[in-house]
């Protein structure tokens, strides 16, 4: 422990000598919470946002295929005379709408998590991720119960087969992007994301739009033009 | 330089990070699987000889192996070999420390290795896309779907990498052509990929809740034939392009005077390649009234030609000697023009070739090009993948052997195929005089690949294990990229310093900078 002797201001106050320990000399020397050093410059073009966009672009494929196929079948199906729709199997819209416009006011809400995580603003962005989180939990719920509104329509039937397995893949796409979502959250939480570095919550909202294009694909080739 | 050892023993090879280690594995199991497409291969031609009766195979049995030789030879050696070679090399041509997302890419290979594993054990439980058990056919799909998505995974990986983590200085017109070709492929293989595994979902739900809207599992194969036909099969080639653009400069002593028309064709092959679109058209009367399928494969000719003329120009400019990488660059080049040629002339609708043995002639020798330059660029990197130098004289052999055994076995089924035989050989057919010697001349090709790619097999495993092929230096070749300044295998972090380019070839350049002074 070193020792120091300071003098006081007074001219005549005695001389006074004290012990101090060197992180209280550095307290002393400056503010009490020091600045935070500026954090290294994210790597351009960024890694994760690439990746993200080249992985984005093949789960776009993956659905091109499946609805390409889709479409394939419908139309020979009513090119024949046949109807495209088993008897019995109805396919009300309103649920199909109420699962876009909950996606479409999540797209919103990820971007008020890049505009906040942009202003170092953790706690709007924790609350976006939040909300879009929940958003996509509750598009999973609303198409669950649209397949309880489907009538007779069974995974057996061709139709069902290719309306579930669409659907379905879609809905795990949304899971994936939930996780990705939390995960980025997460890091975030960490302090790895910061408004000088805001790729892996960019990545995620990638991601998050490219689903909801997606479904927006989906609910108009197969929910509305059935 | 990194001061993280590097992990050695399984912990190396488990815990992944290390693009090295990854490469190397997927290039090691990827010849492990080319043994079992040449075998299965093997078993197609012996029935082949005489395909008016089966002698050794039942029917369901024949198709299996048939199946199983395509899916083997173009999705667990062809692409994972390529993918290797690239995982390895890209990241050091490029001049980074590392592949993007390292530790996905070690996924992919695991993935990639189990679901190759659990696909030939659907074989053995009567799976398959013709498979008599609908729990095997299932097995098989779930796998085929899982080494999609690894090979998928891995490829975003190097794609990445080409697009992120190029040094300074490295503008894209630089990158090597290797590397420049993997990012034309990989780009287009992830576009098409995927539309094999949307295929894959559909077939996997119509085969285990019995619906067989897909024709059931008797026509698995026709909604999947597409990725095995043209034009995807020259997408899968294009990787070939880029090592025969990078071996042919070195041996030639001299640099590319004008890179733009290699860059060019490179991707123009690659775009052209794209042959998802073809997902929805099996139960197409006939492919050849596409004009697109006829357009695009005629044209992919044209610029493999273009492609050519410039490697022509390029020897011209030098006096390239034949090593071993060379040769097997040169000949596989000349095998892909070949198939690119006889797809050209087989597409023609007025010809009526579609479904002879035609176009499996014209598929081996694009596919079979393409391996003959990937063997040539393991030659080429072995140096810097272990260290040591492969075997000139037995690698000239076995590329010369390859080269030969798949021209024997390619041409006779174009003339058999011009003749009408059908590429599956069902039993029924009416055989003409004079297609027994053909296919057996065609069975003997086979036979001698086989007996080349094992002489390969031979000389890398004795190269590997002795220690008088230790490479002489860093740089053997005189080469002329990135991956060339560095020490030989590199260490973890790959570079000493952070390396900076000002051209597209700068060990070349550095090297002649050097010679110019020390001639001063």
């Amino acid at each position: 422990m070193a020792t120091v002797t300071t003098e006081s201001t007074g001219p005549t106050e005695p001389t006074e000598t004290v012990t101090a320990d060197p992180l209280m000399e550095e307290l002393d020397s400056g503010p009490l919470i020091p600045e935070l050093a500026a954090p290294p410059a994210p790597a351009r073009p960024r890694v994760l946002v690439t990746g993200t966009v080249l992985g984005s672009a093949a789960a776009v494929m993956v659905f091109a295929a499946m609805l390409g196929f889709y479409l394939h079948t419908r139309a020979a199906t009513i090119a024949e005379g046949d109807d495209w729709l088993p008897q019995g199997v109805t396919m009300p819209l309103t649920p199909a709408n109420m699962a876009l416009i909950t996606l479409a006011m999540s797209a919103v809400i990820m971007q008020w998590a890049v505009y906040s995580i942009g202003n170092d603003d953790r706690r709007n962005t924790y609350i976006a991720l939040g909300l879009a989180v929940l958003m996509g939990a509750a598009y999973i719920n609303e198409i669950a119960f649209y397949y309880s509104q489907m009538g007779s329509l069974t995974v057996h039937d061709p139709v069902g087969m290719l309306i579930f397995g669409i659907s379905g893949a879609h809905l795990v796409m949304a899971g994936i992007a939930m996780l990705f979502v939390l995960l980025m959250a997460f890091k975030t939480l960490g302090g790895q994301y910061s408004a000088h570095d805001r790729e892996g919550i960019v990545a995620a909202t990638v991601f998050w739009d490219v689903m909801i294009a997606v479904y927006a694909a989906i609910w108009l080739i197969i929910f509305v033009t059935k | 330089m990194s001061d993280v050892a590097t992990p050695t023993g399984l912990a190396g090879v488990l815990s992944g990070g290390d693009h090295k280690a990854t490469g190397r594995l997927f290039i090691g199991f990827s010849f492990l699987f080319l043994v079992v497409a040449g075998v299965a291969g093997g078993l197609v031609g012996v029935e082949k000889y005489d395909p008016s009766d089966l002698d050794v195979l039942s029917p369901d049995s024949l198709i299996a192996a048939f199946t199983l030789h395509d899916v083997t030879a173009v999705f667990l050696f062809l692409l994972p070999l390529a993918l290797g070679l690239a995982m390895y090399v890209v990241p050091l041509q490029v001049g980074a420390a590392t592949i993007a997302f390292p530790r996905a890419a070690t996924a992919a290979f695991w993935t990639w290795l189990l679901a190759g594993g659990l696909l030939l054990a659907s074989y053995a439980i009567e799976g398959g896309p013709g498979g008599s058990d609908r729990n095997g056919v299932l097995l098989w799909l779930t796998a085929f779907g899982a080494v999609l998505v690894a090979l998928g995974v891995a490829t975003l990986c190097v794609v990445t990498t080409v697009l992120t983590l190029r040094c300074e200085g490295m503008h894209l017109e630089r990158v090597p052509l290797f590397s420049w070709s993997v990012l034309a492929a990989g780009t287009i293989w992830l576009l098409s990929l995927p539309v094999l595994i949307g295929g894959v979902i559909l077939l996997w739900l119509d085969v285990r809740y019995g619906v067989e809207l897909l024709t059931g599992q008797a026509g698995i194969y026709t909604h999947l034939v597409w990725a095995f036909l043209p034009p995807q099969l020259f997408a899968y080639a294009v990787p070939a392009l880029g090592i025969v653009g990078e071996v042919v400069p070195v041996f030639g002593r001299t640099s590319i005077a004008r890179r733009n028309p290699l860059l060019i064709t490179t991707a123009a092959v690659a775009v052209l390649g794209f042959g998802a679109w073809m997902f929805i058209l099996p139960e197409a009367p006939d492919l050849t009234d596409e004009a697109l399928f006829v357009g695009v494969n005629v044209v992919i000719l044209l610029v493999l030609l273009g492609f050519t003329g410039a490697i022509a120009g390029a020897m011209r400019r030098g006096r390239v000697s034949l090593a071993a990488p060379v040769l097997g660059g040169l000949l596989g080049l000349l095998l892909i023009l070949g198939g690119a040629a006889a797809t050209a002339f087989g597409v023609l609708p007025f010809n009526d070739l579609l479904g002879t043995t035609w176009f499996s002639g014209a598929g081996h020798m694009v596919l079979g090009g393409a391996s003959v330059v990937l063997l040539g660029g393991v030659y080429y990197w072995a140096p810097k993948i272990w260290g040591r130098v492969l075997p000139e004289g037995s690698g000239r052999l076995a590329l010369f052997a390859a080269a030969a055994g798949l021209a024997l076995l390619a041409l006779p089924d174009l003339v058999t195929g011009l003749q009408g035989q059908d590429s599956r050989l069902p039993a029924e057919q009416t055989v003409e005089s004079g297609w027994e010697i053909l296919n057996a001349v065609s069975v003997a090709g086979g036979a001698l690949l086989l007996l080349a790619v094992l002489l390969v097999l031979v000389g890398l495993a004795g190269a590997l294990a002795g220690r008088d092929r230790q490479a002489p230096d860093d740089d053997p070749w005189q080469g002329m990229t990135l991956e060339w300044a560095t020490s030989s295998p590199p260490p973890l972090g790959n570079f000493a310093e952070p390396p900076s380019v000002t051209s597209a070839t700068p060990v070349f350049d550095d090297r002649q900078a050097r010679e110019a002074e020390a001639t001063v």
